[in-house]
């Protein structure tokens, strides 16, 4: 912290030079003083008004009494600003005083919207698209997705672990409204096609607009892009006046939301010992009596140990800074726009002076943001975007969420962490890690903490140039506009390790002496063994490109004041090509460093009659190169219709009370290319053989020397294989009451067909070496997103504004390929009509009471050996077995239904303060049982196999399972195994638990020092605020926090605490 | 105005390249396709290594159900999910399943109706190959039709009645695909109709020492002549011919698919084919191997004969003679070195050398499959009787009471540790069983040391994982690794040898004949080739002069029982276990409601460990196990699958 503020006091010094400067560079003339008061349109007196000098920084604010007084020259114009009243611009001349009268903001219709491909009139809008004041997706985190859930309406967000070093959020727009490969949105950063971690990077201080476009009409310009929903991000640009600055640093500590509790080591080793013998009395049991006793006295902490792992690997906080600036300005000429941000993200790893190197997760961003506008001539403007951001990262070879995966696998008692250097050990340079047999087969947490580390750098250049041209003189109302981007991409990193020297103690313990002998498990004399010097070990790198060029015309006029036409013909083509090669296989490079391709042209037309009634076509026509010719191009139309009822004469008498109401309806067809994330999937009109598979390859000889290797088949080709389709609905209306409360409520469909999946009704007497797929898919979605915003000021400078959503999304099956379920007597079993998130599994009834019990219900032996206190199921079709056939769906589906969120933020003079809860619903929870069975090693059959892992035993566990003693039938946990049970890891009612919660996911307090005091410093703005992030959870499940889903030893979410200085001048 | 003009060019060229078509034509043209594969004669090539690459893994315990269920270990292990060495245990005692079967050739990844599909793929387009000589053309075509009838047998052992799938179905044609299950005797004739297409194509090479040894390991007359007498043999013995177990199995057209019918005849036609791939393989200079160490290693007689059932599976020629067929494809990096692991004590094993990463793996399953009691009982007396009818040797009482004379004995000094107190199981046993079993106190010869005085011997640990019953198949490692220095002698693993076919012949002629009356003289030469070749007096001898039952061996029931029990000492650890026991319909008598049994290995008292034997865990095989279930998911997809007998 102490560091934290003498960065802070640097930046203040940084400001208050700059400020001099500006002070310096403005020459004052004539200055007089001008006093006044400012009343509304009924007379009353605005207090807290703020009056700015045009062009410059200067300015005051009204008084209780609506009172000003300011410093200006004659020549200078004041401009009025005040939340919910139209900005006044008012050329002082000889006056000394001013009363002005602010009109309330009537106007507040007619500002823009950021469309597909541009920008339309908000109140002309009819497709369906949410907007977020940019304020509100402020996080403390380096993730801007994990402010999504619940502020965005129509977004369905949640986050799955609190690793900072992963994008862990995920987010559907309308939830997930296909089955097929991809159901993420697309994502559009200044009209760049962007990545998600694109997104999550970006600074909310550079963010000018953000929006979702939902509906047909909204993203049918996107064609065969747009099913999924579109996210829509333009960043700041310069406006015409003096330079401002802003710059905000914040100091961040985070600590997990909540830490599982395990039990202490000699528990462990009794319930360990216990695991083995009930299932299996003849094994032999890993600790001794002699050990648990001896543990217990702590009579020698290397030959007894009781580790800590998380204690000793892990801080209690981590602690992170943010700093960001901006600058901006401009002339008639020439605006600009300038941000920069440096954050400093450490883990929570504790660094260890054993090294010479520091192990702990250390992560520096750099951005810069830079966009210039440049009016060329009075009709031609010109608009350069850069956007840099450069990752450099060092931490452990593991990364944190592997760490703490690796801490909640590793016993406690089997061998402490390492030796002390002692005895005939004394000269030993390298660490005496400890590990309990083979050459070292256990996790040592911190010896993979200690053995070396990973660099990386990731750089990432976004740079555009974009022309846009008035063509009003050759006919009004016409622009042409044009834009060329392209963006850069690489990751860089390297790993520098050594393969620890483990050590163990064996029977080398004698009690009499207290002493014992230590043995090397892994000498360097091994194939594997030890080594005490760093290797060095390059990551692939990874290079992407993409180039993207964009030409439109446009065309707004509105004829007679009553029709208004507006029109656009949009072209694009886009080329991304990477170097990264799925799973480094060779054979696959020549298809995945094809570019990949897009191209097409779109167009809206759109007829507004008296800005009552408005009616609007897009169309989207484009190309993806990864279908076969005759499927390759695609048409996609919508159509929306609009009614603003409240410009209609009869309303005119409420519009104090109804100020707005729109009614609006949308249809129409949209498109999703993204039919698998597979390189090797990309062009299924094509057949995919691997002529040199060494898995099909065989050999010959006495010698075993004459080998092929052989040839597979990938992928069988099939021409027909085309995008998928959405036919979008969308019904809503948008009503504003009292000027002060705005409610959008919008209702919609989505049936998806063509989705492309895999063919599981093939038999296996087919003999096909891989699976078939086909458009053969198709789901409905529907639901409804609602926005609630209330904004009000009073008088008495207090105010208060209130963001609310609700987002309710369903989906459900409508066409699949699967076995005819009807017919065999197992309707439960299809998932036709069921949401596609649902799950399947077996109705748990209680835990087996004993032998007898086992041999009078149905045969569980699908799931290998059942013995008492394993778990009972129900058989649904009562053939007399358990088996896949009595699947029935469980539960709400895993995927949230619903996301709700809402917030208020009030402030009074100085102050202000805010909360927002989010909470989701309609959704299940199962705890994983393979990941917190006790003892069990979760990770084999994973992609990522420890050896010796074991997971440690949750309180919550030790705490009440199934004993030969405590023989509960509805025990948390059944009986127990140092082994996975097949039995009781099956899906069931057993682990199922509702998943719904409600968090106060974020309170600010902040206070702003008086523009008074503020003036003599010549700034506009000082704001000291705290902001808590997580700061607690409601929920039915106590376990752990529900948000993470099933597994007890995940990575944790963070709660963060963030105290934060932001400063505008 | 002329930059306006130039912006609404560029506008427009770029509609026009927009509309342009081939920015979107982004493929090389040159593509691999199944055509290119036939295109030219070594990416062929390629693709009848391919058909050979399905060939299931016969070495591996998890891969072969004639290991897998054949009760000669006992593990207490239950789980298998990261080694298969629970799998024999899991199997006998809680039984197989339809919902996720083990060891499921129907449905895994690479299953033998894929391997079909390619052997299709091959034999419709093989004839296209441009360049490929005639000689070369038809060989291929005689071996990869025999790899196409063996994988339809190999199916057919394990689910009785399956659909021929005699062409390619496509998969675009949904009706297509819901094929029937032909019945028993359509494939029985359509199977061998295939073997002997292969044969009489002429086409295969006759022998393998005359080939260059590159292309050991590739289908020749003998194997399929030995293959077939092994099918013939198969189809005429009880489970499948006569059974009477599966006639009410019927599919939807009502069609009886496990004809019950006995035929007398199967048994003549198989000892036919027997004994033509006998004198086949004698005519190419097959004959059985009996090993002498080589000179420089000291040993003696009795260390010889104990070393020779791991010397037979070697099979290294020119010396070894015997092996008709040995799978080559010993992949040293997947559990290429599995017999090591499982065969070997744990304390003496590094590890694969040539896959390091694979340590661990093998070093946790290392000695994890212990050999049961219940086998350990089956090989006979040093006078090559059965223990219990051995009127010289010690009651069945005493069997697990301490050698009291393990001081001065000398005459076990190299099998069992000098100075080491056994009991009397492990005394007085025919030379197959030291050499098969490892036990607490055998001698392990050679791994290193070669001379006779100075050998390793084993002990069972009790680090809890390793080892259940005491007892190792050290049949599987010959003398020559040296596995505690890397030195794994990976080796191709017999699929098919002629002790096999000359058992085979004398069962066939023993059953032949109708009545029970004296077996013919061919059917005791046979059998009596191969005792001798283990150091045992004939038949005839032995039963007259040490059994209890002299007479024994004068009736077809009497010499069945001999046969099967030479059978089983003979081809041990060799996965062929099950494959017998359940032909000869034994399975559900040996482990029906039985246990298997071992040592106790948390008894550290010598005497005590050797004298309680203990309960590993129980038995449970039902006679449903015969046949394996077919997964109830393949069922669900095509509803003309009728489920065999005992799995519905």
């Amino acid at each position: 912290m102490v560091k934290i503020m003498s960065n802070t006091t640097k930046l203040i010094l940084c400001v208050a030079l700059m400020m001099v400067s500006s002070m310096l560079s403005i020459a004052q003339t004539q200055v007089k003083t001008i006093t006044g008061v400012v009343k509304d349109e009924t007379g009353a007196t605005v207090p807290g008004a703020s009056i700015v000098i045009v062009g410059t920084t200067t300015g005051t604010t009204t008084d209780f009494d609506g009172k000003f007084s300011i410093r200006v020259s004659s020549g200078d114009v004041l401009e009025f600003s005040f939340i919910g009243y139209v900005k006044q611009r008012v050329k002082v001349g000889p006056m000394t005083e001013l009363n002005v009268e602010m009109k309330s903001d009537t106007q507040k219709l007619d500002e823009v919207q950021v469309v597909a491909f541009g920008k339309q009139k908000k109140s002309s809008m009819i497709g369906s698209i949410t907007t977020i004041n940019t304020k509100e997706l402020k996080v403390s985190s380096s993730n801007l997705t994990t402010g999504f859930a619940g502020k965005l309406a129509g977004v369905i967000a949640y986050q799955t672990s609190g690793d900072p070093s992963q994008q862990s959020v995920d987010f559907f727009v309308r939830g997930v409204s296909t089955m097929g490969a991809s159901s993420s949105p697309l994502i559009l950063i200044d009209g760049i096609e962007s990545s998600s971690t694109d997104l999550a990077r970006l600074q909310p201080d550079d963010i000018a607009t953000f929006s979702i476009l939902k509906d047909a009409t909204a993203t049918a310009l996107y064609g065969a892009r747009g099913a999924n929903g579109i996210m829509q991000i333009t960043t700041k640009e310069g406006v015409e006046g003096k330079v401002k600055v802003s710059v905000r640093v914040e100091g961040v500590t985070s600590a997990p939301t909540d830490m599982v509790d395990v039990t202490d080591p000699i528990t462990y080793m009794k319930m360990h010992n216990q695991a083995t013998a009930t299932r299996n009395p003849l094994a032999i049991q890993l600790y001794s009596e002699d050990k648990i006793e001896n543990t217990a006295r702590g009579i020698n902490k290397y030959a007894f140990p009781a580790v800590d792992w998380q204690d000793m690997l892990f801080k209690k906080r981590s602690s992170n800074t943010r700093s960001t600036f901006s600058l901006s300005g401009g002339s008639k000429f020439a605006r600009y726009y300038v941000g920069g941000t440096y954050n400093v993200d450490n883990g929570m790893l504790k660094a260890d002076g054993e090294n010479n190197f520091n192990n702990n997760v250390k992560l520096n961003t750099y951005q810069l943001r830079s966009n210039v506008n440049v009016n060329v001539t009075k009709t031609t403007e010109v608009i350069l975007r850069l956007g840099v951001t450069v990752d450099d990262y060092t931490g452990p070879i593991y990364g944190a969420g592997e760490m703490f995966s690796r801490v909640m696998k590793a016993s406690p008692v089997l061998f402490p962490a390492y030796y002390p250097k002692e005895g005939e050990n004394a000269r030993i340079q390298h660490i005496l890690f400890g590990n309990y047999d083979g050459t070292g087969n256990y996790p040592n947490p911190y010896a993979d903490l200690q053995r070396g580390y990973r660099e990386y750098n990731n750089s990432k250049i976004v740079s555009t140039f974009e022309v846009k041209q008035n063509l009003d003189m050759i006919t009004k109302g016409l622009s042409a506009r044009g834009l060329f981007s392209t963006d850069r991409y690489t990751h860089e990193g390297a790993k520098r390790q050594y393969n620890p020297f483990y050590y163990h103690i064996g029977d080398s313990y004698n009690p009499a002496t207290n002493t014992y002998e230590l043995t090397n498990l892994n000498p360097p004399t091994l194939a594997n063994g030890a080594t005490d010097y760093l290797n060095y070990d390059q990551e692939t790198t990874e290079a992407n490109a993409t180039t993207y060029f964009e030409g439109a015309i446009n065309y707004d006029r509105t004829f007679n004041e009553k029709h208004n036409i507006s029109g656009l013909l949009v072209g694009y083509m886009r080329n991304y090509k990477t170097s990264v090669i799925p799973n480094n296989d060779v054979k696959l490079a020549v298809l995945a460093t094809l570019p990949y391709r897009n191209t097409g042209v779109s167009g809206r037309l759109a007829y507004g009659y008296d800005s009552r009634y408005f009616i609007e076509g897009n169309f989207g026509y484009n190309g993806s190169e990864r279908f076969a010719a005759n499927h390759r191009w695609g048409f996609f139309p919508s159509v929306g219709l609009g009614w603003l009822v409240s410009n209609e004469n009869f309303m005119k008498n409420f519009q104090d009370k109804i100020s707005k109401l729109k009614l609006k309806a949308t249809y129409g067809l949209v498109g999703n290319d993204q039919l698998s994330s597979d390189a090797k999937d990309r062009y299924f009109y094509l057949s995919n053989v691997n002529v040199d598979d060494a898995a099909y390859g065989y050999t010959f000889g006495e010698r075993l020397g004459e080998h092929l290797n052989g040839v597979s088949i990938g992928r069988y080709a099939n021409d027909q294989i085309t995008w998928e389709l959405s036919k979008k609905l969308n019904l809503g209306f948008e009503l504003e009451l009292f000027r002060t409360l705005e409610l959008q409520v919008d209702l919609f469909r989505d049936r998806r067909s063509n989705v492309l999946i895999d063919r599981s009704d093939l038999p296996s007497t087919a003999g096909l070496l891989t699976g078939v797929k086909a458009n053969s898919g198709a789901m409905e979605s529907k639901g409804v997103d609602i926005v609630v915003d209330y904004n009000k000021s009073f008088r008495n400078g207090f105010w208060i504004t209130s963001h609310n959503t609700f987002t309710y999304a369903t989906n459900k099956v409508t066409a699949f390929d699967e076995p005819n379920y009807e017919a065999i007597g197992t309707p439960w079993r299809s998932r036709i009509g069921r949401s596609w998130n649902q799950k399947w599994g077996y109705v748990a009834e209680r835990l087996f009471i004993d032998d007898l019990d086992i041999a009078n219900s149905s045969d569980q032996t699908a799931f290998g050996k059942v013995m008492a206190g394993d778990i009972k199921y129900k058989d649904i079709n009562k053939d007399g077995k358990i088996n896949s056939d009595d699947l029935v769906p469980i539960g709400y589906p895993t995927v949230p239904e619903v996301n709700f969120g809402f917030g208020v933020s009030v402030g009074y003079k100085g102050f202000d303060l805010s909360c927002f809860f989010q909470g989701t619903g309609r959704r299940a929870l199962w705890i994983d049982p393979k990941g917190c069975s006790p003892f069990v090693n979760s990770t084999l059959g994973t992609s990522n196999v420890i050896q010796g892992a074991s997971n440690l035993v949750l309180k919550s566990i030790a705490d009440n399972y199934w004993s030969e003693e405590n023989r509960n039938s509805y025990a948390l946990w059944p009986r127990l195994s140092t082994t996975s049970i097949s039995n009781n890891e099956q899906s069931s009612t057993w682990y199922m638990r509702d998943g719904s919660f409600l968090r106060l996911k974020s309170f600010e307090l902040g206070y702003s020092i008086p523009h008074k005091l503020l003036r003599k410093a010549n700034l506009t703005n000082l704001r000291l605020y705290y902001t808590g992030t997580n700061l607690f959870v409601f929920s039915k499940f106590k376990m752990w926090d529900p948000e993470l889903g099933g597994n007890a030893f995940a990575y944790p979410l963070q709660r963060t605490h963030c105290i934060g200085l932001q400063v505008s001048l | 105005m002329k930059k306006i003009k130039n912006i609404v060019a560029v506008t427009c060229v770029a509609l026009f390249m927009v509309a342009c078509n081939s920015f979107l034509d982004v493929i090389p043209d040159d593509v691999a396709t199944i055509q290119s594969v036939f295109g030219d004669k070594n990416s062929a090539r390629k693709y009848l290594y391919t058909c050979y690459s399905f060939l299931p893994a016969h070495r591996q315990v998890g891969d072969n159900p004639g290991f897998a269920l054949g009760g000669e270990f006992a593990v207490n292990q239950t789980d298998w999910t990261s080694t298969p060495s629970g799998l024999p245990r899991t199997l006998l005692e809680t039984g197989n399943n339809s919902n996720g079967p083990y060891i499921d050739y129907w449905t895994r990844t690479n299953n033998m109706f894929a391997a079909i599909r390619v052997c299709n793929d091959f034999l419709s387009n093989v004839d296209n190959i441009p360049d490929l000589p005639a000689v070369d053309r038809e060989r291929w075509k005689a071996e990869v039709t025999f790899l196409k009838a063996y994988y339809h047998w190999w199916l057919f052992q394990m689910y009785g009645p399956i659909p021929i799938m005699d062409t390619n179905p496509s998969f675009t044609d949904k009706t297509d695909l819901k094929v029937y299950r032909n019945t028993k005797d359509e494939c029985a004739n359509y199977i061998v109709g295939l073997i002997d297409k292969a044969i009489n194509s002429n086409a295969l090479p006759d022998n393998i020492s005359g080939l260059e040894l590159t292309d050991l390991g590739r289908i020749t007359k003998p194997i399929a002549m030995a293959i077939k007498a092994r099918v013939m043999v198969t189809l005429a013995s009880d489970f499948f011919n006569g059974n009477q177990d599966y006639s009410k199995m019927v599919d939807n057209n009502n069609r009886q698919l496990f004809s019950p019918e006995y035929s007398q005849q199967r048994w003549v036609d198989a000892a036919k084919a027997c004994k033509e791939a006998i004198d086949f393989c004698e005519e190419q200079g097959l004959s059985l191997y009996k090993f002498t160490a080589p000179s420089g290693t000291i040993t003696n007689k009795q260390i010889d004969l104990t070393l020779q059932p791991a010397m037979i599976l070697r099979g290294e020629s020119p010396d070894n003679t015997e092996i008709i067929w040995a799978q080559t494809q010993s992949n040293p990096g997947i559990y290429g070195d599995i017999q090591h692991r499982y065969g070997f004590p744990q304390y003496l094993y590094t590890g694969n050398p040539s896959n390091p990463t694979q340590k661990n793996v093998g070093y946790e399953i290392c000695g994890s499959l212990g050999v049961s009691l219940n086998f350990a009982e089956v090989f006979y007396t040093k006078n090559g009787v059965p223990m219990d009818e051995d009127k010289t040797y010690f009651p069945k009482t005493e069997w697990f009471k301490p050698d009291a004379a393990y001081n001065i004995r000398t005459d076990h000094q190299y099998v069992i540790k000098a100075g080491y107190q056994t009991n009397n199981f492990n005394l007085y046993r025919e030379p197959r069983y030291y050499g098969s079993i490892a036990f607490k106190g055998s001698t392990l010869f050679g791994h290193g040391r070669l001379t006779k005085d100075d050998q390793w011997f084993f002990y069972p640990t009790n680090t809890g994982r390793v080892n259940s019953t005491g007892m190792l198949a050290r049949k599987w490692v010959n003398y020559r690794a040296i596995p505690y220095n890397g030195q794994i002698d990976f080796y191709s693993w017999p699929i098919i040898r002629l002790a096999d076919l000359y058992l085979l012949y004398s069962e066939a002629l023993n059953e032949s004949p109708e009545g029970n009356g004296e077996p013919a003289a061919d059917v005791y030469k046979y059998i009596n080739l191969v005792r001798e070749r283990s150091g045992l007096e004939s038949v005839q001898d032995s039963w007259s002069k040490y059994s209890l039952y002299p007479e024994k061996y004068k009736t077809k029931a009497g010499m069945r029982d001999i046969i099967r029990q030479e059978r089983r000492i003979e081809l041990a650890f060799e996965g062929q276990a099950w494959f017998d026991l359940r032909r000869w319909k034994m399975m559900e008598q040996l482990f029906g409601a039985s246990t298997m049994r071992g040592y106790n290995l948390k008894i550290s008292d010598n005497v005590e460990y050797i004298s309680t034997p203990t309960v590993i865990h129980t038995t449970n095989y039902q006679s449903r196990n015969n046949l394996w279930p077919i997964k109830d998911s393949e069922l669900n997809k095509n509803l003309n699958l009728v489920q065999n007998s005992g799995w519905e």
